[in-house]
């Protein structure tokens, strides 16, 4: 990766987009701070922001690609950990799909049930922004339609960054979006733009 | 602060440090097993984390708590555990009655 810039604030959501190898989710560790990059500068609210506090100071939620929670906790033990305060968890186990599986460990959901879980449950923490890794990937279109449906609402106290090869899904949730192409950033509107930066074929 | 994870951590990693600690007793005696138990079997349970639970340093993470963090945590509780340990050592040795060997 070269020359890769955007910003974000909430109530925005990037779509982010990139051949397998182009450095998307590459990116995201590097922001989260488990990758280390030669140079780069990130800015919170005009503050230089160093990146090894971005965990410790819960600057930035990460939801990786595949599952990271603990299979064998169930989902109401997972709420509880995640969620100390009253007011927290009741957001969590009061949402309609999830009130139906707290009984279960984490490595019985389906792959959808457990991204939706993911996302709910970390939305509810205080981090200002979330950056998704593959959400939509492998969900089913019932799944995916509650998903982008939490989205909309998150977007509301949080800005998001997602990068997923289900563009159509992205290009439904963003309000802006850019494809990484032999590592640099390029803005991109339509699909149109997406061929251009044969990211997509024509 | 919020204790939870912390412990499930610990929980986590301890059949790997209980296992180097017990393999280490069985060659090398019961002292140095419980040597080995805060030391290099908690270095041990780090390894065996990363190696089979290695995406779940996100959950950790996601809630603000580094690796250093987790390490200094299990340090602490692997410390505490062995209180009682160290207690019915120091007084078998006062005593007269445990061998070191």
């Amino acid at each position: 990766m070269r020359d890769v810039s955007f910003s974000l604030e909430t109530g925005e959501i990037i779509g982010l987009f990139g051949r397998n190898g182009s450095g998307k989710s590459t990116l995201l560790k590097i922001l989260f701070g488990n990758i280390k990059a030669d140079a780069m500068t990130v800015s919170l609210n005009n503050q230089v922001l160093k990146i090894s506090e971005v965990i410790p100071k819960q600057h930035i939620i990460y939801v990786p690609q595949h599952p990271f929670l603990p299979k064998t906790m169930k989902v109401r033990d997972v709420i509880i950990m995640f969620h100390p305060e009253e007011k927290e968890q009741d957001a969590v186990f009061y949402d309609s799909h999830i009130a139906t599986m707290t009984h279960k460990k984490t490595g019985e959901l389906s792959l959808g049930e457990l991204k939706y879980f993911e996302v709910v449950l970390l939305s509810q923490l205080p981090h200002p922004f979330i950056m998704l890794d593959e959400p939509f990937s492998m969900l089913e279109p019932l799944h995916k339609e509650k998903l982008k449906e939490r989205l909309f609402e998150l977007k509301q106290t949080k800005g998001i960054i997602i990068t997923d090869h289900y563009y159509n899904d992205v290009l439904d949730v963003a309000t802006k979006n850019m494809v990484i192409k032999e590592g640099i950033g390029f803005p991109v509107i339509s699909v149109e733009d997406l061929k251009e930066f044969e990211y997509l074929s024509r | 602060m919020n204790s939870r994870p912390y412990l499930q951590f610990y929980k986590a990693i301890l059949p790997f440090v209980a296992a180097f600690a017990l393999i280490s007793a069985g060659f090398l005696g019961i002292v140095w097993g419980f040597v080995f138990f805060n030391s290099l079997a908690l270095a041990f349970g780090f390894f065996g984390f990363h190696s089979f639970y290695k995406e779940q340093w996100y959950t950790y993470q996601n809630l603000g708590i580094t690796k250093w963090q987790l390490f200094r945590s299990s340090l602490v509780i692997n410390l505490i555990i062995s209180i009682p340990v160290i207690l019915f050592i120091l007084i078998s040795m006062i005593v007269g009655d445990f061998s070191l060997t």
